[in-house]
């Protein structure tokens, strides 16, 4: 009641339109008879003539902005990439250009012709593979380990020092005085070292027993003559069966 | 809201050869759909697209303020258009006709967009949006903000006005058509049109620092000659 009391005395003491009459009166709203008279108002008054002079300014800053706001957000490619967009759709409506070719999700593995694999098949490859592997293997496992080469793989024992002082060595006695035993195999302990001495030993027993090898063969031996006379022959013995 | 359809604005009795033109645009288009030449009728068509496509952007713009958006309804609004032509009658408007089918399919993107706003969390705020815009033609940085503040509180309180009375103020003061027009489109009698634009900009004016909207120098813009496209 107080705002309605306000707004009378602020319409009717003073006689100047509220802003709201004025508001109507730039726009064309309201009652006809108001407009009319707050029209005839803003001619005599130039505070009021003011005031919708602001209000029209109000209005039109509103549009100017909002146009200035829309030139930034499209700018002239936009707008044409927009038109160009419309026509493909159009073309596309009235069917000159096909629809794009639309991929299935998720995708069909498409079934390949199985190939005809028999048990007696599988057997024959598995066969195969087994025995290729085997020989690889084998292969692997029989390499020869060599011996890192170096001043001490060939190895010689001096007369008279440590024996053990060497590895693997040849079987031969060269001038320097050095015995060079068989080279060892494989990794494994090496065999023990001879003596000077214990190697003569083992020299005379071989030449004695290549003597009576050679005496066996060779030379007749009276003293064994009767005790082979009596000693039967497969010829003999042969004939008497039969 | 939807506006429906109206009591019809006969063509023939507008002053605007504009609206004229692209009203027998569309009657040739119609006649050549109903003669089977869909090829020819699209490429006519291309011609109105061509006169209204800016506008119809813009008209987007004030109510969606996101450009994917905007082309998304130009486009389909374009294409209802020319689907629908058929059953368009030469006697009203094409403009008006087409700007009904714009604005209905602003109204449904907002209902839409509403109804997607129950479930989903903002993925950014309109400030960076705005920030990341391409440069103004301002001189200063502060000048470029300034702008961008005020255009950004604008966009806001056009944004909370209801709908009629954000129609009325799009089509009329933004778009610069005639309340009789704007009747036309939005199923109203120009005085209903006017005094939805008086709530309008009253609201608007509420809403927004008078000082600094009235105070700050028309003559610091350059003044828009035309706001039609």
């Amino acid at each position: 009641m107080t705002a309605l009391l306000r707004r009378w005395r602020t319409r009717i003491g003073r006689g100047h339109p509220t802003e709201n009459r004025l508001l109507e009166a730039v726009f064309g709203a309201g009652d006809a008879g108001v407009a009319i008279s707050t029209a005839r108002h803003l001619r005599e008054c130039a505070r009021c003539t003011h005031r919708a002079a602001e209000l029209r300014t109000f209005v039109e800053a509103l549009a100017d902005d909002a146009g200035a706001s829309f030139d930034e957000a499209f700018p002239p490619d936009r707008l044409e990439a927009q038109r160009a967009r419309i026509a493909h759709r159009l073309a596309r409506t009235v069917g000159r250009v096909e629809p794009a070719r639309v991929l299935a999700f998720p995708f069909r593995r498409t079934p390949r012709p199985r190939r005809d694999l028999r048990p007696g098949r599988w057997a024959v490859a598995a066969t195969g593979v087994g025995l290729a592997l085997g020989m690889v293997a084998g292969q692997l496992v029989h390499l020869p380990v060599n011996p890192a080469p170096g001043p001490g793989a060939g190895a010689t024992i001096a007369l008279g020092s440590d024996p053990g002082a060497g590895t693997g060595v040849d079987s031969t006695l060269d001038v320097t005085g050095t015995i060079e035993l068989p080279a060892a195999s494989t990794g494994g302990v090496a065999p023990a070292p001879l003596s000077l001495s214990e190697f003569e030993q083992v020299m005379a027993e071989a030449a004695l027993l290549d003597n009576l090898d050679i005496a066996t063969i060779s030379l007749p031996v009276t003293e064994l003559a009767s005790i082979d006379a009596l000693t039967p022959r497969v010829p003999d013995l042969a004939a008497a069966i039969r | 809201m939807r506006h429906g359809r109206v009591a019809p604005t006969p063509a023939t009795t507008g002053d605007e050869p504009l609206a004229a033109i692209e009203t027998r645009l569309a009657g040739e288009v119609k006649r050549l759909l109903a003669a089977g030449r869909q090829e020819d009728a699209a490429e006519r068509f291309g011609a109105i697209v061509d006169r209204q496509q800016r506008r119809a952007a813009r008209i987007a713009y004030h109510y969606l303020r996101d450009p994917a958006e905007v082309d998304e309804v130009v486009q389909d609004a374009f294409l209802k258009a020319f689907t629908h032509l058929p059953s368009f009658r030469e006697d009203l408007f094409f403009e008006l006709w087409f700007t009904r089918i714009l604005v209905n399919a602003c109204l449904d993107r907002l209902k839409a967009r509403g109804r997607r706003a129950r479930w989903m969390l903002p993925a950014e705020t309109r400030d960076g949006l705005l920030a990341d815009g391409p440069p103004s033609r301002e001189p200063s940085p502060e000048a470029v903000l300034l702008a961008k503040e005020q255009r950004a509180r604008l966009e806001s309180a056009i944004d909370r006005l209801p709908v009629r009375q954000r129609t009325a103020m799009i089509l009329s003061h933004l778009e610069g058509r005639p309340a009789r027009e704007v009747g036309a489109i939005m199923g109203l009698n120009e005085s209903t049109v006017r005094v939805h634009l008086f709530r309008a900009v009253r609201k608007l004016r509420d809403a927004l620092d008078r000082e600094s909207w009235t105070g700050r120098g028309v003559a610091a813009r350059p003044r828009r000659t035309s706001r039609r496209a």
